[in-house]
């Protein structure tokens, strides 16, 4: 009625078109009335005579309050004001979402105020402000209204809260509640009530201190008598145990003392704390310990009990635990530990009671008292020396035994054992000397070596040379460089022994080394030493090695070289070097081969034959000692007698000045015919691998064959036309093409197969089985790996959609997993698949187990729905019975190896329908069934 | 108490074996040992591992890193050790010389060691 107010003039105070405010009641025009006259009649300003009454338009219609028809929207009764939801467009500051209850009874607890002001809004926040030392409530408490669904929720909340709530008996007091929008009353309030509090605590504790204080005066003095008398006593005592026994080690003699102090304490307590009732209750002498104290007011006796202050306190070593109605004492043995505790644990809470720790420090003269108690008497000199050189001679004797124990039985064992004559194989024989030499003391090396029956030869040779002639034992260097990668594979303590013999000779070497660089250094001008002695580490044969070499020579018949090698004898002899042996390949017209050459031929003219003796040496060497290295080399070294090969020249030469001084150097030398410098460079590089002495990655590799290279006729394959490409060779390059068409036979040979892991599981099991009880037999029959769900994979097939994958290799007939599903009826099953076709599923996950039961897992199942069908598979579905219950598993058919798909043969019954089958397999049948 | 006329056993005891007086000794001792009566003691070591041997004779054919243990075991197991150490103290320890040696060292240390209470 009233919300259509229509102009009320009220409300206008200067209407500005007052006079124009006219309604023409009646128009003669219009229609003519008699009795109205033919003036037109018009009501002014709304006045009229009988007055006007303003209604609801809306209200001639009688349907209206049902609302417009067919429209969802409800009738308003009125208007509506439109009120907007604070939200962070909104401009203002936040309507006030807390309040502020106080003039709370002390009694009241956060849960019951939580209850009453639950009924209000949700309450994301509600702090009863607590008493920090006693726990108790200050009866100030801050509830905030949870502002999740909307801030005026809470806001309303809040006011709903302040009309209501105020004034409300909690307890017996009436309840003030006011908006606290930012909790500042709230912490005013607080923060004025703990001064009251603190005020009031503070004198009651200066209190209590001058009362103490007084009473530590008294029983100072009383105490200071008895410590006299008491050391006294104690000095006395322990001159007479000095002076008896000397011998007596003094820790025995300080334990006797200790003891003696607490006899002496013990009776003392005894004599003076006859009240003392039980272990809690507080000794008389308290004051004379290093103790923590707590204040009864921080631990209300009716919240803290004495388990909690042990708890609270279980980390720390204390001695003891007191309580009397003052509180708690907690005594500690060192002023360190108790200090210690009181950092940590001051102002800590028990039991939600904040506790205010006091350290109380034993009374000084007191604790110098107690500090030597716990540690070695403070002795006058010349018992001091004696009590410490016995000492000493105790621990003496302790290190002695261990020194005798490691350092002379155990060697002593080693050669006791060395020298019994023992039936042993000659891999025991060889590490028995090792041993010897590692641990035996260098005075009895040699008698151990010497008795040994007989040495491995390369062991022995080594040994001999170390012994006869130490000058030769400069082995070849570059030898050994090629053995080292043998030695790694040898066990650690014989690395280390030959590692011994290495650094000696490197050091050798090394000099050796030196000096001849210092030679070169004369005829290669312009040349860095240092440079060449980093790529040349071991290039330094020389005239030792010469001797040994010779003499190595003369022990072996010359019939027994190789032709080739008298060949390059010959050659060698001449300085202009290897090329015309066809086996060589020869250094070069271009710069870098002549340089080497260059190199060589300084060497050469210098000790001409080495180089041949080197590669005779080598090859030798290796026929000789079969287990180092089998078979030949793969290829002749042609750097054997080059001081700098390829790499070498390739490191040195930086830039191109390098290459001009070499050039300038070599200016002298003939180039050699070397064909295709990149093919001889190449050659090199090969050999150089071939060999070993560079890893894979320096030199150039063909890449491996990958097996699906196709040479085409035409030249090209878009010429070749149409033809198959063969699955198992599709499967290489395609990732996502099945690998269980591959046949993997080459690649088993490295890996353990599962043919031998049985064998070797069948070992076991025999030779345990025969050792062990019954039912221990039993538990190893059952092979946990056998039924351990193998690691799988799924993903994106190329049979169909997605195929089940395997992550590790899996041998023959073990368990891969096992199909899970809805276990159903067969009428069910019907009925579901009609249902799947309909919903739009097209693949079919249901197995069928025997007549009557089929294992459904399109809804609920495992990965093992994702396996796919093959023709030729690698996996074997096989019902088995679990206790008593048929399930499916599947089993792997043959090894599979980590990334293979796994199949396994649907077996589907023959149908009209086809369906056909994409395993791609050589003997795919065409169809699933 | 006059901090100067005492000395603490166990500070000059650390003093003693910080300065390197206490590994000298016991490298000493143990030479002077290996002097005079290794032999013996090997010999005795060399009458028990026979035993060994004999009561086990697969120990022969085993590795000597095995066996060794084992004997090292059986030794422990005898009253070798102790007869050693009493032959030991008896014989090395015993020497006046080294007696005196170690006492005059002390006593320096115990010089210093009231020197430096003076000090501090």
């Amino acid at each position: 009625m009233d919300s259509f107010p229509s102009k009320p003039p009220s409300q206008k105070p200067n209407p500005p078109l007052q006079r124009n405010n006219y309604k023409l009641i009646y128009d003669p025009e219009l229609g003519f009335k008699e009795s109205l006259g033919k003036k037109p009649v018009y009501r002014f300003n709304g006045v009229a005579k009988p007055p006007l009454v303003v209604r609801d338009p809306r209200h001639k219609n009688p349907l209206y309050s049902r609302g417009i028809p067919k429209s969802g929207r409800p009738f308003l009764k009125s208007l509506q004001q439109v009120r907007f939801e604070y939200n962070e467009d909104s401009l203002g500051p936040e309507p006030p979402t807390q309040i502020f209850v106080y003039n709370l009874s002390p009694l009241v607890t956060a849960d019951q105020l939580r209850y009453h002001f639950k009924s209000f809004g949700d309450i994301s926040q509600l702090d009863l402000q607590l008493n920090p030392y006693t726990g108790t409530s200050l009866g100030l408490c801050r509830i905030s209204f949870s502002k999740h669904e909307s801030v005026s929720k809470a806001h309303l909340a809040a006011k709903l809260a302040v009309q209501q709530a105020s004034g409300l008996k909690l307890s017996g007091k009436q309840l003030m509640v006011v908006i606290d929008d930012d909790g500042s009353k709230c912490e005013a309030a607080r923060d004025k009530a703990l001064q009251v509090i603190e005020a009031e605590f503070a004198e009651e504790l200066y209190k209590r201190e001058q009362q103490m204080k007084k009473e530590e005066k008294e029983r100072e003095e009383e105490r200071e008598k008895e410590r006299e008398r008491e050391r006294e006593r104690e000095r006395e005592e322990e001159m007479k145990a000095i002076h008896e026994t000397s011998n007596v080690p003094p820790w025995r003699r300080s334990q006797k003392n200790q003891s003696y102090n607490k006899q002496q304490n013990g009776n003392f307590d005894f004599s003076n704390n006859n009240l003392k009732t039980n272990d809690t209750s507080v000794p008389k002498d308290i004051e004379n310990l290093i103790y923590i104290f707590i204040d009864d007011r921080f631990v209300p006796p009716d919240r803290v009990y004495y388990s909690d202050i042990k708890h609270h306190f279980r980390k720390f070593r204390y001695e003891g635990i007191y309580m009397n109605r003052d509180g708690f004492y907690i005594t500690f043995n060192s002023y360190r530990e108790a200090s210690s505790c009181f950092w940590t644990l001051d102002k800590t809470f028990v039991q939600n009671c904040r506790i205010k720790l006091k350290l109380h420090d034993a009374p000084q003269s007191k604790k110098t008292d107690l500090a030597p108690t716990n540690k070695k008497k403070e002795l006058p000199k010349e018992d001091a020396c004696t009590t410490a050189i016995s000492v000493i001679l105790k621990d003496l004797e302790e290190v002695l035994v261990r020194d005798i124990k490691n350092k002379i039985a155990g060697p002593c064992i080693f050669q006791i054992l060395e020298s019994f004559p023992k039936p042993a194989p000659i891999k025991e024989e060889e590490k028995g000397p090792k041993i010897s030499t590692l641990e035996v003391p260098e005075s009895l090396k040699t008698e151990a070596i010497s008795t040994l029956p007989h040495l491995p030869r390369f062991k022995k040779r080594a040994d001999a040379h170390k012994i006869k002639l130490p000058t030769e034992s400069k082995i070849k260097s570059k030898l050994q460089r090629r053995r080292r990668k043998k030695i790694e594979a040898r066990p650690l303590h014989y690395q280390l022994n030959q590692q011994t013999y290495d650094s000696s000779d490197s050091e050798f070497e090394q000099e050796e080394a030196l000096d001849e660089e210092k030679v070169f250094d004369g005829k290669s001008d312009g040349f860095k030493p240092s440079k060449v002695e980093e790529s040349t580490p071991f290039l330094s044969e020389t005239s030792e090695d010469e001797e040994y070499l010779e003499k190595f020579q003369r022990t072996r018949p010359k019939s027994r070289l190789p032709r080739r090698k008298s060949d390059k004898l010959d050659i060698d002899y001449t300085s202009s070097s290897e090329t015309e042996s066809d086996e060589f390949v020869s250094p070069a017209v271009i710069s870098k081969p002549p340089f080497e050459r260059y190199k060589k031929h300084a060497l050469v003219k210098e000790q001409q034959d080495i180089s041949l003796l080197t590669t005779k040496h080598k090859e030798n060497e290796f026929s000789e000692d079969g287990g180092l290295f089998y078979g030949t080399l793969p290829y002749n070294y042609p750097e054997d007698d080059v001081l700098v090969d390829l790499d070498g020249v390739q490191y040195l030469l930086k830039d191109d000045q390098d290459l001009q001084y070499l050039r300038e150097a070599l200016a002298s030398e003939d180039a050699n015919d070397i064909g295709d410098p990149n093919y001889w460079a190449f050659r090199r590089k090969i050999c150089k691998f071939r060999n070993g002495d560079v890893s894979a990655e320096g030199s150039p590799v063909l890449p491996a064959s990958v097996g699906y290279e196709r040479i085409n006729s035409t030249g090209s394959a878009r010429s070749e036309g149409y033809y198959i490409i063969p699955t198992a060779e599709k499967s290489q390059y395609l990732p996502l093409r099945n690998r269980s068409t591959v046949e993997g036979a080459n690649q088993s040979t490295s890996r353990v197969t599962s043919r031998m892991h049985r064998v070797n599981n069948r070992r076991l099991a025999a030779g345990v089985e025969k050792s062990l009880l019954p039912a221990e037999a039993d538990l190893l029959r059952f092979n946990a790996l056998k039924a351990r769900k193998k690691q799988l994979n799924f993903g994106p097939s190329r049979i169909h959609t997605l195929g089940l994958f395997a992550m590790e290799n899996i041998d023959k007939n073990d368990m891969v997993i096992e199909y899970v599903g809805e276990v159903i009826r067969q009428r069910i099953a019907d009925n579901r698949e009609k249902n799947y076709v309909r919903e739009g599923i097209g693949d079919s996950y249901l197995f069928r187990i025997d007549e009557d039961i089929i294992v459904d897992a399109t809804k609920k199942g495992n990965i093992a729905r994702f396996i796919n069908h093959s023709c030729a598979p690698n996996c074997i579905a096989r019902i088995i019975r679990v206790e008593g219950k048929k399930k499916i598993v599947i089993y792997a058919d043959r090894d599979i190896m980590q990334g293979e798909e796994l199949t396994y043969d649907y077996k589907f019954p023959e149908e009209a329908d086809k369906i056909p089958c994409l395993c791609g397999a050589p003997t795919c049948r065409g169809y699933l069934n | 108490m006059d901090s100067n006329k005492t000395v603490n056993v166990d500070d000059l005891v650390t003093r003693f074996k910080r300065e390197g007086h206490f590994d000298r000794l016991r490298k000493l001792v143990l030479e002077t040992f290996k002097e005079k009566e290794s032999e013996g003691f090997a010999e005795q070591l060399r009458t028990i591992a026979e035993l060994e041997l004999e009561k086990d004779p697969s120990l022969k054919t085993k590795d000597h890193f095995r066996t060794a243990p084992l004997i090292a075991g059986a030794v422990d197991r005898t009253s070798l050790y102790e007869n050693t150490l009493e032959n030991i103290k008896n014989n090395i320890l015993s020497q006046d010389k080294l007696r005196v040696n170690v006492l005059e060292t002390i006593k320096q240390l115990c010089d210093k060691e009231t020197e430096g209470h003076r000090g501090s």
